[in-house]
């Protein structure tokens, strides 16, 4: 067994991996995190191919979902293309479409020029049964999605083991096994689909987080490696490839290996204490949702506005934060007549006024806003 | 008034004509002494403040002149607007006001007569009434603006006993408010409010609407939200679309769910009347078995029945013939003692005839008794005949009847036979069937078991390796955990360092850019060590001047003898930096050390590196555990699917060829799941059906065979009878044989008649004697007769008795040769275990299922199978249609799109929420600036104050009240304002009074008039008059009329905002 946990003796050793939903948009993010944010899908990418190389793995396999739209941006299939150019020739990449970016004449898969761009070892699923050799020992089974939408399972297309196939067999698909009753899921997969079959390793694509369906049947394996890069807050396990090596038995070993550049977090401070160990932690990494809910006096108040302007940053000062999707509405300043001591006394009279207006409820909100204003100009004044 | 531009003057006091034109800023309007100057400027006050027809203009009459006072202003208003006033005085008088559009020609509306004044009044804001109203001046109307800035020489206490309390209007103190406003708040006021102001315009318009356009701030959120909202709307189509499509198909789905649930049922419910059915026909066969049997046993028992009962008839038969006998002896006894008493009485006819006729009679007598005793014996016989045709007939029926019995119960009993040897047939094939699925069942348990120890010895297998596999983890973890680092620092230390490592830094970068320079001038070469900034440099001797350059510090070593350390910046950020290197070197320095890292960086990258390798044991050891786990649920499984291989082996090996048998499997499997142990159990009922069947039919062959040779001796017997009694009856037509016999005793009966009669006749003609003897005779006939009679009576009921019992016997022999082979036992039990056999079957539950019933399942399983075809196929329609939504996607990206129109719709909140509170915060400013503009004394203060001071050294100070009134002069320690006022000097009045009037106008932009305002000041405050005026000239203009221009001109003075003006030249006064 070498450093980073890889069996010597596999006679055959994949990298699984989907979701990558590139050229996704983030519409709730302010246009320079949104830029950070698509820019890190893309750098994930290199990392994915980073590890494929790293642990020595015969293929890639990325199970649909590649493209968050079915025809991206040119910067987008373009940022990719350069990226797959730039991979192992000895070790082929398969490239299936999922839903969000089906096998239609409209999609990027029919795209000529995105075609043209992709080199010989990448392979594209755009054909159904699809098989293709992973060395000698080993076969490919993939289905493609071809339309955003459908009730079939995809794995229903995918041959049967004929008794004598003593080859590994792995089934690449994009859909979905969650199965609550009610509940309609797009492309549905049987949980037994591996042993129907006769697969040695299902890999799908589709949930955003590592999984394996069912947790309790761990062979054959069917796996969801989930996103390499999280896609929001509250996705369970995002972040990984998964690293799969078989022994001479067809036995899988399904391994998850992070890729992630950003954590996704949300917070909710409540204490100055905790504004405090926020701000002592590394956060470059993170995409922060932070809502801060605190009434201050005004010693506390300024230095939660120190906090909070380090860890947001400014046009020629970058945060503390990776990506900071910050709500501070909710810091008011509740600062009494000692407070306002040393401003002038227009100053104060105004902010006694504004202050007695916090007690009613039609203008507190107003008020307190007003009270804000008040403090940053006259203290810039001052 | 902003500014005055001309002035005109006609007849007005001294004046015969005059004419100024004046520019903007400072004008020194002068000229010597009664040239006429007070009187210009009583002629702009009366031109702007006193109506044309007031009796006050009577002192500006020209002297000794009969002409009315004129007076020509042009003037530009605080509003930019340029006027032109004319107003000639009298009693009559007349005034014209023209506006002018461009300042040059004044050719607007014109206003005249009292209208002149009321326009001015509003156009000048003095606060003086509107003429002729309530609490309007008489006079030359006054206020205390127009005191300030239009009063004459003499106006000087009056300027600082005055305010604008006593004004008639409140125009003026408004005016002055709002001027004040701007100059007199508060600096950080001013900026709050400033600010303010800015951020409230640019949220909303003038008319308090928030603004749209491009421009405003709202726009961007504003334009988010609409592209947001658009998108929103697109993706809720689409989302619904899907949940449509979706729904569709999930109700699609229920249909053919349902349906096929309705299928299954109907299939279910076919099936169910099938095996109703078949159990009902089995119950209908088992009860129509039992109720045949029951029938041959009641028949066997009415026949035994029907034995005894012709038993009982035979007895009272016997009984009978018995009792007929004794009558018959009896009788034959009485015609014996009848023919006794005949023949003693034939002896006394006899004795009393002769005896040859008598003999003759006699032997009449006698032939004709042997012809009775003939015919009677005929009749005997006759009789005798008939019965043995009555016996014939009898037989021959009943030949007729057993022979139908027989053939009928032959062809039973063929049925039978051939049911059996059908059963028979089908039994034989059926073991052979069974047979060879037994076999078909052994070979596939022995495959199954094959198959399941196969997996057992793969699960064994993947046990060891599960095991292996986590022996290689544990061991790789041992090992790491042999490599991984030890002794660092926790993760709270870490951070400590870190945070010391930036307090230095920060402490450090606080030193950044001071800077600082060294220089050393040696005397003698001297050995230099130094460091700076922390780098040392190299050692080395200096000869000559040596600058050092250090950003923050710098440590000099010369040799032994000193060590000299620099530092930049302040006192308190060495103190901090100083502070922070001691926590540093305390704290920080020794743990890097320890751990032989040379940064915070690498100590961070080693403990991330140990974090690693810690993470990667754990996950070694975690990964073990689970292959531990792995490795037992194979070993599990392993023996699961071994003991599951024991229970398949089976008991004896499949006999037949294998092969075939695997074939035979493949092809009852290929039916499907459980089909061979289905069949076989089909076949093992077959055979007990069929092993039922064959001994009911079994049984029912034995009862028929027996039936069957009943009838046989039946027939045989009869067959007996009829030749018996063909025998007695001969070869001859029984028919003919009746008819001829019923002629012979006919015949017989009428001989016998005829020979009675003859007899009769034979004694006829007795004697008397003979009568009487013949008469005995007779009598004694007649008895012997009635005695024959009875006798022969009893005799045919003795027959009659005893053929009746004859027959009865023959019939009770029959009965009793019929049910000779009759098993009375054997039947009873046969028909109890037929009533058993069809009270053991079960009975189907339900309604008894005929034909019909099952036709009617069979038809409700076809209809559900059509639904569930139909719905097989909506359900694919429903699926496709499916296929062109946007399925998952598009309900992710409305997901999407809806938390960033939330998003977005919550920054527009707060926006709007900032600027309402820009909006209260400017609206509270402006509060508090009114209400400190409204005390004009404190608004005005900040340019008096500074002035005054300046002017008077801070020897004092003028204490302005709310409405400009004097409450006093600070720096004069008297209370009353009068006495404040008298201890002060003439000039030092008037220059407070003129600095006030000054800045009051400075502040309110209006033009003032001075007219020898300063004539008792010195040299020096007139130069700082001078400059205060040239200063004040910039913002507002000032006409000072003067007969000393050189205290406000000099002789380099290039000044464009001055003019001075000679008025000599302009002014023609009135010749004396």
């Amino acid at each position: 067994m070498s450093a980073d946990n890889t069996q010597e003796d596999d006679v055959l050793r994949l990298l699984h991996t989907a979701d990558w939903h590139l050229g996704m948009d983030f519409p709730s993010f302010a246009e320079e995190q949104r830029r950070t944010l698509r820019r890190a899908r893309l750098e994930a990418i290199d990392t994915v191919f980073l590890t494929a190389s790293r642990r020595r793995t015969d293929a890639v396999l990325c199970a649909g979902d590649l493209f968050d739209d079915p025809m991206p941006a040119d910067d987008v299939w373009r940022g990719l293309a350069d990226k797959l150019k730039g991979t192992d020739s000895h070790r082929p990449i398969f490239l299936l479409p999922g839903n969000h970016d089906p096998l239609t004449s409209d999609s990027i898969w029919s795209h000529p020029r995105f075609r043209a761009e992709l080199p010989a070892w990448v392979h594209v699923v755009d054909s159904e049964p699809f098989e293709m050799p992973i060395g000698e020992g080993a076969v490919l089974y993939a289905v493609p999605c071809r339309s955003k939408a459908g009730q079939s399972d995809p794995t229903r297309k995918i041959p049967g083991r004929d008794p004598s196939d003593k080859r590994i067999r792995i089934g690449l698909v994009h859909g979905s096994t969650f199965d609550m009753p009610g509940v309609q899921v797009d492309f549905p997969i049987a949980k037994d689909a591996a042993i129907e079959r006769g697969l040695d390793y299902l890999a799908i694509g589709d949930t955003h987080g590592f999984r394996i369906v069912p947790p309790e049947r761990p062979i054959p394996p069917t796996v969801y490696p989930g996103t390499p890069e999280p896609t929001a807050f509250e996705e369970h396990l995002p972040g990984n490839v998964v690293v799969v090596g078989f022994s001479s038995r067809r036995e899988a070993r399904v391994e998850a290996e992070p890729v992630a550049r950003f954590k996704w977090e949300r917070a909710v401070v409540t204490q100055m204490r905790e504004l405090r160990a926020l701000a002592k932690r590394d956060l470059r990494r993170a995409v922060l949702h932070l809502v801060v809910e605190l009434r201050l006096g005004r010693a506390e108040y300024d230095e939660a506005r120190d906090i909070l302007a380090d860890l947001a940053g400014s046009d020629d000062r970058a945060g503390h934060v990776g990506v900071l999707e910050l709500n501070e509405h909710g810091v008011v300043l509740e600062a009494g007549e000692a407070d306002w001591a040393e401003f002038a006394e227009p100053i104060r009279i105004a902010a006694e006024r504004l202050r007695a207006l916090t007690a009613r409820p039609d203008t507190r909100a107003k008020a307190e806003r007003a009270i804000a204003h008040l403090y940053a100009v006259a203290r810039k004044s001052a | 008034m902003k500014r005055l531009m001309r002035l005109a003057v006609a007849w007005f006091g001294c004046i015969e004509r005059a004419e100024v034109t004046l520019g903007s800023g400072l004008n020194v309007l002068y000229g010597p002494n009664d040239l006429g100057k007070s009187t210009l400027a009583a002629a702009i006050r009366a031109g702007l403040l006193l109506p044309a027809r007031s009796s006050y203009a009577n002192r500006y009459a020209p002297w000794r002149h009969d002409a009315e006072p004129e007076v020509e202003l042009e003037f530009v208003d605080i509003e930019d607007r340029a006027w032109r006033v004319k107003k000639s005085f009298s009693s009559s008088g007349s005034a014209e006001l023209i506006a002018s559009r461009d300042g040059v020609t004044f050719a607007g509306d014109v206003v005249t007569a009292r209208e002149v004044d009321d326009q001015l009044r509003k156009l000048l804001k003095l606060g003086i009434p509107s003429p002729g109203g309530k609490g309007a001046p008489r006079g030359l109307p006054d206020s205390f603006l127009a005191e300030v800035l239009l009063s004459d020489q003499t106006s000087v206490d009056a300027v600082l006993k005055g305010s604008l309390e006593s004004d008639g209007e409140v125009g003026g103190r408004v005016r002055l408010a709002e001027a004040l406003q701007a100059v007199g708040l508060d600096k950080s006021l001013k900026d709050a409010l400033d600010h303010a102001n800015a951020e409230v315009d640019k949220f909303f318009a003038e008319s308090g609407k928030r603004r749209g356009g491009k421009a405003s701030p709202y726009a961007r959120h504003k334009q988010r939200i609409d592209e947001l909202t658009r998108e929103r709307d697109e993706l809720v189509r689409q989302r619904d679309r899907a949940l449509m499509a979706e729904e569709l198909v999930a109700k699609r789905r229920d249909e053919h769910d349902a349906a096929a649930r309705a299928l299954e049922a109907a299939e279910t419910c076919l099936s169910q009347c099938r095996s109703a059915l078949e159990a009902w026909r089995a119950i209908d066969a088992a009860e129509a078995l039992a109720r045949d049997a029951a029938a041959v046993l009641a028949e066997i028992e009415a026949r035994a029945a029907a034995v005894d009962a012709r038993v009982g008839v035979l007895a009272s038969l016997d009984g009978r013939a018995r009792g007929c006998t004794t009558e018959l002896e009896a009788r034959t006894q009485a015609r014996t003692a009848a023919e006794q008493a005949l023949r003693l009485a034939e002896d006394d006819v006899r004795r009393a005839a002769d005896d040859e006729a008598e003999t003759r009679r006699e032997l009449q007598r006698h032939e004709l008794r042997a012809k009775l005793a003939e015919l009677a014996a005929r009749a005997r016989d006759a009789d005798a005949r008939a019965d043995a045709l009555d016996g014939l007939r009898s037989a021959t029926t009943a030949l007729a009847a057993a022979e139908q019995v027989t053939r009928e119960l032959g062809a039973a009993a063929a049925r039978t036979e051939a049911e059996i040897a059908e059963d028979r047939a089908k039994q034989a094939s059926t073991l052979d069937r069974r047979a060879l699925l037994r076999d078909v069942d052994a070979r596939a348990r022995e495959c199954r078991a094959a198959t399941t120890s196969e997996r057992a010895a793969e699960e064994a297998s993947r046990g060891l390796a599960a095991r292996e596999d986590a022996r290689n983890l544990e061991a790789g973890a041992t090992e790491l955990e042999a490599k991984a680092p030890r002794d660092l620092p926790d993760r709270a230390a870490r951070m400590e360092i870190q945070n010391l490592e930036r307090a230095l830094d920060r402490a450090e970068a606080a030193l950044g850019g001071v800077g600082v320079t060294v220089t050393l001038r040696p005397q003698r070469p001297l050995a230099l060590e130094a460091i700076v900034d922390s780098a040392p440099l190299p050692r080395a001797v200096i000869t000559d001047a040596t600058t050092l350059e250090a950003t923050r510090t710098a440590s000099i070593t010369i040799g032994d003898i000193v060590v000299i350390d620099v530092a930049a910046g302040s006192e308190e950020a060495r103190r901090v930096l100083e502070e922070a290197r001691r926590d540093w070197a305390g704290k920080g320095a020794p743990v890097l050390a320890r751990v032989g890292a040379s940064s915070v960086a690498d100590l961070s990258a080693a403990c991330d590196a140990a974090d690693e390798i810690a993470a990667q044991i754990a996950h070694k050891r975690g990964e073990a555990k689970r292959r531990i786990a792995d490795a037992e649920q194979h070993e599990a499984r392993a023996s699961m699917l071994r003991e599951s291989a024991a229970r398949d082996a089976p008991g004896a090996p499949p006999t037949g060829d294998r092969e075939a048998l695997d074939r035979e499997l493949t092809a009852i499997e290929a039916r499907g799941h459980g089909a061979l142990s289905n069949e076989l159990g089909r076949v093992e009922k077959d055979l007990i059906a069929i092993a039922a069947r064959l001994a009911d039919n079994e049984r029912e062959q034995a009862v028929s065979r027996d039936r069957l040779a009943r009838g046989e001796v039946d027939v045989a017997s009869t067959r007996a009878a009829l030749h018996s009694a063909r025998t007695n009856v001969g070869d001859v037509d029984p028919a003919a044989a009746e008819r001829d016999l019923a002629e012979e005793r006919d015949a017989i009966a009428r001989t016998m008649v005829t020979a009675e009669r003859a007899l009769e006749a034979i004694d006829v003609g007795v004697s008397e004697a003979k009568k009487n003897a013949a008469a005995a005779l007779t009598e004694a006939r007649a008895k012997l007769e009635a005695r024959l009679a009875a006798q022969r009576t009893a005799q045919a009921e003795v027959d009659e008795a005893r053929a009746a019992a004859a027959r009865e016997q023959g019939a009770l022999d029959e009965a009793r040769r019929a049910i000779a082979g009759d098993d009375r036992a054997t039947a009873r039990v046969a028909a109890d275990a037929r009533e058993a056999d069809a009270e053991t079957l079960p009975r189907p539950t339900g309604p008894r299922v005929d034909e019909a019933a099952l036709r009617e399942a069979s038809t409700r399983r076809d209809d559900a199978a059509r639904s569930v075809a139909f719905a097989s196929t909506e359900l694919a329609t429903a699926e496709g249609a499916s296929t062109t939504t946007g399925g998952a996607a598009a309900k992710e990206r409305h997901a999407a799109i809806e938390e960033a129109y939330h998003v977005a719709c919550e920054a527009e909140r707060e926006l709007e929420l900032d600027a309402d509170g820009w909006m209260l915060l400017r609206d509270t400013l402006r509060d508090v600036e009114r209400e400190q503009g409204q005390h004009l004394g404190r608004a005005l203060a900040g340019p008096l104050h500074a002035r005054v001071e300046d002017l008077t050294h801070g020897r004092y100070q003028l204490d302005l009240g709310a409405s400009l009134e004097t409450h006093a002069i600070d720096g004069i320690r008297v209370a009353d304002l009068d006495d404040a006022l008298k201890a002060l000097s003439v000039g030092t009045r008037e220059q407070l009074a003129t600095l006030l009037r000054v800045t009051i106008a400075e502040s309110l932009g209006a033009a003032i008039m001075l007219d020898d305002h300063l004539v008792q000041s010195d040299v020096s405050r007139l130069s700082w008059f001078r400059d205060l005026l040239r200063k004040a000239a910039a913002k507002t203009q000032i006409i000072v009329f003067t007969c000393k221009p050189d205290d406000y001109v000099s002789g380099d003075d290039g000044d464009d905002m001055m003019r001075a003006i000679n008025l000599a030249p302009l002014v023609k006064r009135i010749e004396q």
